[in-house]
Parts: C-alpha cells; structure tokens; sequence
C-alpha cells in the first residue's frame, strides 16, 4: 500500500492565532491516504478536524498560523515546505482540491458561474474550447443544464446546486485528491444523498481519492473506506469503517457510534427486512 | 384529553418571491395549517429548507400576523385578545431559537438576561433575583451557578449558551415552548444532553413543546406526534408519521437519512466495496 501513498502526513502540528496567545490546533498528526482512496476524518467541532485539511492542503493564510511543523508529503514531495510558486504549479497540476461546507463563502457573488469554473483550468485554450470544458465540468459535476447554470450567478442556484459548481471548479485541475470539509452538512437530506452519489460516481469514475471532514458518522459510514477519529488535536485511532463500528478501539469512538445509532431509527424497509 | 394551550385554524401566510426572474411570484409559506398542540406533549413540526416550518413557528410565536386563519390560545383568538390576556400568552409561550449566540443579548450577562426578563413579568423582585436566575441554571444543569451567572455569553460553549436560552423560557414557568431548529448548530453529544434535559424538564412541569427541526433522527426521540410540512402544508401528522410514514414525501425524507452503518448503508446502494476479512 505505501507505494500507492497520495498524501503522507507526518507529525504534524499546527499552531493557530487565538485571542490570548496560541492553541494548538493539531497536535501531532499522522495521516495517510492511498491513490483513489476515501479516507474519513472524523470528530466533534474544536477537535481540529478543519484546520488539520487545511493544513494538507496549504489552505491555512499565514496570518491565521503561528506555527506548522511536520512533514507532508504529497506524491512524494513535502508540500509544507514549498514555496508559494512551487505551490501555485502543483495546485494547477492534477494534485488536490477543496470543497468546503459553505459554496456561496467560496463562490464570487458578482460573477456567474460559467467564468468561476473556466478560471480555474489550467492551461490557456480559445473560448470555445474553455466554454464546452467547463459546461463538460459542470455535467461532470451534476448539473444536467450546464449551459444555463453557467450564466447563472451563484445567488440564484440552490444550495445543492451551488455545491456542485464548487466541485465543478474543484475537478478543473484533474485532483488526483479532492479534500471535502463537512460537504454536504448545510443541505437538505434528500440534495445531501444526491451529493454524496456525486462524490462517489467522480470517486469511482476518475479514481480520485478523498479526504472527507465530518462530524456525521452517517456521512463516514456512506462514503468511506477508512476512517480517523479526531479529539482534541490528536488522532484516537483509524481503523478500515466496517472495523471501526463493529469493535471500535477507543471508548470516545465507542460513544460516538452510540450516540449515533440511537439517533437512527430503522428505516420501514429495514424494520421489514428484519 | 385536555385542551389545547395553543393551536392554528387554516392558518395561512404568503410571502411576494422574486426567484427564477423580475416576476413577482407569490409563495404561500404556510398554506391552510390547522394544529393543536397541548400542554404536557411534544409536537415536532420537521421538512426540509423552505418547507415553511419556521414562518409557522414565527405564526405561533405571535411575531407575525398571519395572512388569513386563526391561532387560538387556549381557545381565545389570538388577534382578539386582551392586554392581561396577551402577557399571560407572552409568559405562558416562551420561544428557543436555533442560534443561542443571536438570540442572547451579547452585552448582557447570564444573570441580567434572566434578571430581565423575570422582573419584567414580576416573577422575581431585585432583591430575589439573582438567587431567583441561581436557581433557573441549576434547573438546567449550569452548576454551580455561580460560575455562570456573571459570564458574558461569548463565555459560554454553544451547549452551554443553548442552555441559558432555555434557562430564559422556563424561568417564566412557561406551559409550552416553541423551539425552532434547537439542536442544529451543536454536537451530537451536546444534542443528546439537551434531547435528555427537554425531556426532564417536560416530567418535571408538565410543559408542553413544539419543536421545529430537519433532524429526524433527533425529533422521533422525544416527538408524541410528528407533523410533517412540505411546501407550506403539513402533509401528513400522528403518531406514527415517521415511522409509518404514508405521504411520499415523508418517505422520500425518512429514506434520505444516512444510516451510521456501514453495511446497511452500502447495501442501499448496492455499491459496498468488499469487506475486510475478520483477522481473529
């Protein structure tokens, strides 16, 4: 398997600003995930689960960090270290991408959609060549009217909508790993399930690997393959998600998937199944 | 059965839209709506964004006049009513918000955001109420109150602010409380410590609650009856509205949960990778 690592994160640690002095946001990470593997992190809010993606992703502005240390690594080469130059090449060539919780934080409320996604691709090409890659990323994404919705300015899609315009953008430099922050947490549960078929067709299709941050162990138990439990900065175990719900290892994880099935009530179709 | 403390007669209320174009379009956000919620039960109202559940949240609340129908308290029209009658309404149907951090003053402490609002309804004197406002967050599990009573709500977590909302409503002696999307912004341990104090609280006074919520999962464990909206009508209610669900819609949401089961959620979809051999 290690010969397939996409991301290998070493020791990391973040510091970040606070009002009185510093927090210590990830506390000594390690984190792998393997090519066209979906990989879940998990945890509650303040447990660092947000900043840790960041940080693979050198999403974090200076500002907000005082400190990152450790190493990450991404198809080889230590990411943490690199210079902003390096960075902007890397981003444009088929290495990783981020979607967050909130589309319209991230779109550009005064331009329409269909210039926000040609943007983001890589190379140069006539306007006729960027117009039907970026209706094709579009469709790709799950917007069967690629046409309208690119004239559309984000303030005018749905929340579902507007999530898949922000994959659309995402998918334009070819990820090889797609970081998805709480995804589908703001939508509505049947646009949710919608999304999360999306993610899973681009997973399977391109065999893109992903990184999904969530608090929603429905979510984790959906999509992934293996998954991080987070408390505190610090990773409590990983396990493969089938291991993890039949015998997880740490009793924070045990309580979590607790809370969780208690919540979930049987669907009729599985009380009939019964 | 007693009567209801509160309930709607084809209560309806549309809003001018201007989505998809300049055409003023009309939405009927509650459309014909008859409820009756009494004291000692709890009504869940749940649907989706839009569904028009917190417009007739806002209706009940009395912050809104309705475009036709009634509310009626404790069968009195609300738009009728007294002075006297209307304070009693305003102590007896105290609200919670899904947002503690906007609903509570940010420049007021814990002790004078509850202070406020039991002298206003002179259930406390100045000389009582703080021991009054001690006594209000014990009865929600901020103990001591004393470590709590001078904090500033940016003090507080969003479990804890939640609380000190809830800490306001009851120190009214309320019988029912409308609370919209209550437990949407916390985490699922904090959700199931509030699920439990609602619950408690309701054993202990005998109030009655309506809670408005997308979150299935968390209403089907304290709900004596589901009301479920679409669209602005509530399309189908009862006891056994979610798990018997008859109305598509219904079923179409309930279906649309994510299972926190690996194997049952992949065998929805059909799609499960293979499963790692069991290495005893």
């Amino acid at each position: 398997m290690s010969a397939a690592l996409l991301l290998d994160v070493r020791n990391l640690v973040v510091h970040l600003r606070a009002e009185n002095g510093v927090v210590r946001a990830v506390d000594g990470v390690d984190l792998t995930v393997a090519s066209g593997e979906c990989v879940g992190i998990v945890g509650e809010s303040g447990c660092g689960k947000s900043t840790l993606a960041r940080a693979v992703v050198r999403l974090l502005p200076n500002v907000e960090y005082a400190q990152l240390s450790g190493e990450i690594r991404f198809g080889g080469i230590d990411i943490a270290a690199l210079s902003p130059a390096a960075l902007r090449r890397l981003r444009r060539s088929s290495s990783f991408s981020m979607i967050f919780q909130d589309p319209l934080g991230y779109l550009n409320p005064t331009r329409r959609i269909g210039p926000q996604v040609g943007e983001a691709l890589s190379d140069t090409r006539s306007r006729t060549e960027t117009r039907n890659r970026v209706h094709a990323l579009l469709r790709e994404a799950g917007l069967t009217e690629p046409a309208t919705i690119a004239r559309r300015y984000p303030h005018e899609l749905s929340g579902g909508m507007r999530q898949r315009a922000l994959i659309a953008i995402a998918l334009a430099s070819s990820p090889r790993l797609l970081v998805a922050d709480e995804p589908t947490s703001a939508l509505d549960a049947t646009v949710q399930l919608q999304v999360l078929a999306t993610l899973r067709r681009l997973h399977q299709e391109r065999g893109m690997a992903l990184l999904i941050v969530t608090h929603d162990l429905g979510l984790v138990a959906e999509l992934c393959d293996r998954v991080y439990v987070m408390q505190a900065g610090r990773m409590l175990e990983c396990a493969d998600v089938f291991t993890l719900f039949d015998t997880p290892a740490h009793p924070y994880t045990a309580r979590l998937i607790e809370l969780s099935a208690r919540r979930h009530r049987p669907t009729p179709q599985h009380e009939a199944a019964e | 059965m007693t009567a209801p403390i509160l309930s709607a007669r084809r209560l309806t209320q549309s809003f001018a839209s201007r989505a998809g174009g300049w055409r003023r379009r009309v939405v009927r956000a509650v459309d014909n709506v008859d409820l009756d919620v009494c004291e000692g039960e709890t009504l869940a109202i749940v649907g989706e964004s839009g569904s028009g559940k917190s417009s007739l949240a806002r209706l009940l609340l009395g912050l809104r006049r309705p475009d036709s129908g009634q509310i009626l308290y404790r069968g009195e029209d609300f738009s009728t009513l007294s002075p006297a009658r209307r304070r009693a309404y305003r102590r007896e149907v105290q609200a919670v918000f899904q947002d503690p951090a906007a609903s509570l003053n940010p420049r007021l402490r814990v002790q004078d955001t509850l202070a406020h609002v039991m002298l206003h309804h002179r259930l406390a004197t100045r000389s009582t109420v703080r021991d009054a406002a001690a006594a209000e967050l014990h009865a929600v599990g901020l103990t001591p109150p004393d470590n709590f009573l001078a904090r500033y709500p940016h003090q507080l977590s969003g479990g804890q602010q939640q609380r000190v909302a809830i800490a306001r409503a009851m120190a009214l002696r309320p019988r029912l409380i409308i609370a919209d999307e209550p437990l949407s912004s916390l985490d699922i341990s904090v959700q199931t410590q509030l699920l439990e104090l609602m619950t408690e609280l309701q054993q202990r006074t005998g109030l009655g609650f309506v809670v408005i919520s997308h979150d299935l999962g968390a209403v089907d464990s304290i709900a004596h009856r589901v009301a479920v909206m679409y669209r602005g009508r509530i399309v189908e209610s009862g006891e056994q509205a979610l798990r018997r669900p008859q109305h598509p819609y219904t079923k179409a949401l309930v279906n649309a949960t994510l299972i926190p089961d690996p194997r049952l959620a992949r065998a929805r979809h059909h799609l499960a990778p293979a499963e790692p051999v069991p290495s005893s």
